[in-house]
């Protein structure tokens, strides 16, 4: 069991503040989304866990360890943050991008490890020896969360893991991550869009508007009209339908 | 759509012994090339001892250092395009980009201009003068890629922006060098005409060093052409390896320009073939490299030689072999392994 804490977290870049006084906690298979308008500081936050940014001041948390004093090699192995896609024109496989990412996991030599059960759950099978530069922005995003499972970290940070995804894979993609973050005992902390999605998959729900944390629990508290309304600045309709669950749309505009 | 695989490679070490053995015949072939026309069983018989008169002292004497610089540069150059590629993450980068080249002519072309003939075409103060320019303007570089952030596209538009002002200086010196003209422009083609086996010691532990630190950091490299996120998490500092990597890049280049000028298009074409052949892992690339590097530019030089008395002009400047002839080889590669990729 691993359990990720943000004490007094403040995070940007030099000296351009984006967040302060973030306090957020996951751990225990918990799935914690991350939303709030455009330019909020979702990156910004999901980075600074991830150990790819320092944070301006406080500290990140697991299992109480300070992530920027220990090791960096101890560091990868727990937490793993989904990479953007990797360069165009080096050929490279889908296969030798997975085993590249697995890098902290293994020896000298490449290793498979589980990149193909990866692979098989994100329904990629036989993509293996594709080339990543040949791949639609789907596929291409799918390789990317695949990447992320085919870690063994504990802790998983996925930035917008349903970009470019369907519908359908939208929904897969969420229940991969939920189910693996509970079957490794650790956490995942992702950003989304959909407030719909989030009510469905995530146990906490933080909402960042203007540098802080406005809301913060669980889905149920957090996605609520008058709330999700005053942070995105336009009428949010919320709705709970007993056949098509938790609905949360913005107020339809003036046909033109 | 559901395509199983179409690029699965032949194994490492058929296309490995495949390599070297291309090396080899090319080394033979160049041993073999000539105004005094041995057959390649005559210099073999010289290698070995078995004869002498001037038969040995043409063969260990011109060709094979010849030769065998041919080999170390063309090493030296593809070594160095697969690190300078992989830190700027661009396939279109090549060791000239980072300034190099440039640096060394125009620090060649002052000395050649300023210092007394005969000390300014000794193989050592060339050879220092380019290396030393060489890096000056690769310092600039770094300077500035730093100035700007430190990203890999900084890197590349830092050393535009250097080669570029170096490149005006080169054609203001080439004027200015008129009647020595001559010399100027065996450093801007490049050429093997002055090969001898001082400069092949001098730069083989160079080659050698470059080669055995690639090769330990080639796990490294995987992950910094992968991306600085991915870096980061396999617990290596991307900026500090991107550094680590052009350094690398630029002393082995620096070197190949200090005793054969600029020889374009090794360093492009190389680490793609290799990574045709081998994939993109460094630890396979880099050796592929180094074997297909050395056995392309031995084969440019050894055709420089034998199309220069042909055409009876005497040599041809291997740079422009390597672009006449690699360049064409290149796009022939682009369009097979291109269209193959698709389906």
């Amino acid at each position: 069991m691993v359990r990720l804490r943000t004490e007094k977290l403040a995070c940007g870049y030099g000296a351009k503040l984006v967040l302060r006084d973030v306090e957020l906690e996951v751990g225990e298979g918990e799935l914690l989304a991350v939303l709030g308008p455009n330019g909020a500081g979702k990156t910004t936050l999901l980075r600074t866990i991830a150990r790819l940014l320092r944070p301006v001041s406080g500290r990140v948390l697991v299992d109480g360890a300070d992530l920027w004093t220990i090791d960096l090699g101890r560091a990868a192995r727990l937490v793993s943050y989904m990479p953007p896609p990797p360069p165009q024109g080096f050929n490279i496989t889908v296969r030798e991008f997975l085993q590249a990412m697995r890098a902290p996991f293994t020896g000298w030599a490449p290793s498979d490890g589980n990149v193909d059960r990866a692979l098989r759950l994100l329904e990629l099978e036989g993509f293996d020896e594709r080339r990543v530069d040949e791949l639609s922005s789907g596929e291409l995003q799918r390789v990317l969360v695949a990447s992320v499972i085919a870690r063994e970290a504990p802790l998983m940070v996925l930035d917008e893991p349903t970009a470019h995804l369907d519908l359908k894979y939208q929904v897969r993609v969420l229940s991969v991550i939920k189910r693996e973050a509970a079957a490794r005992g650790g956490a995942a902390v992702i950003s989304l869009h959909d407030a719909r999605l989030a009510a469905t998959f995530a146990d906490k729900v933080a909402l960042l508007a203007e540098g802080s944390v406005r809301a913060y629990g669980p889905p149920s508290r957090v996605l609520r009209e008058e709330v999700l309304s005053r942070v995105y600045g336009v009428r949010i309709l919320v709705k709970e339908d007993p056949e098509l669950g938790f609905i949360a749309v913005p107020e339809a505009p003036e046909r033109t | 759509m559901a395509r199983k695989s179409g690029t699965s490679r032949p194994g490492f070490l058929v296309v490995l012994s495949f390599s070297l053995m291309v090396l080899l015949i090319a080394m033979v072939v160049s041993l073999s090339t000539g105004s005094a026309g041995y057959k390649p069983l005559d210099v073999l018989r010289v290698l070995l001892g078995r004869e002498g008169g001037p038969a040995r002292s043409i063969v260990w004497g011109i060709r094979l250092p010849r030769t065998l610089l041919s080999v170390l540069v063309g090493a030296a150059l593809g070594i160095s395009g697969v690190l300078v590629q992989t830190a700027t993450r661009n396939p279109l980068a090549e060791p000239y980009l980072l300034g190099i080249s440039s640096g060394a002519l125009v620090a060649t072309g002052l000395a050649i201009l300023t210092l007394p003939a005969g000390l300014a075409f000794s193989t050592w103060i060339t050879l220092t003068v380019s290396f030393a320019g060489g890096l000056a303007a690769f310092l600039v570089v770094l300077l500035l890629a730093r100035l700007a952030g430190g990203s890999p596209t900084s890197l590349i538009l830092a050393g535009i922006a250097v080669s570029s002002f170096l490149s005006g200086t080169t054609i203001l010196l080439s004027l200015l060098v008129q009647s020595k003209l001559g010399s100027f422009i065996i450093w801007l083609l490049g050429s093997f005409l002055t090969a001898t086996m001082d400069q092949v010691k001098l730069i083989l532990p160079v080659v050698a060093g470059v080669t055995a630190a690639s090769l330990a950091l080639a796990g490294r490299l995987d992950l910094l052409l992968m991306g600085d996120e991915v870096a980061v998490q396999g617990g290596v500092d991307p900026e500090r390896m991107r550094r680590t990597a052009v350094a690398l890049a630029a002393l082995a280049t620096a070197v190949s320009v200090g005793v054969a000028g600029v020889i374009g298009f090794v360093g492009l074409v190389v680490p793609h073939m290799s990574r045709f052949l081998a994939g993109i892992g460094h630890r396979r690339t880099l050796v592929l490299s180094a074997v297909l590097g050395g056995a392309l530019l031995c084969m440019a030089d050894a055709a420089s030689r034998a199309a220069g008395r042909i055409l009876l002009l005497g040599e041809l400047p291997v740079g422009a072999v390597t672009a006449l002839i690699g360049a064409p080889f290149f796009a022939f590669l682009l369009v097979r392994f291109g269209r193959r990729s698709q389906w």
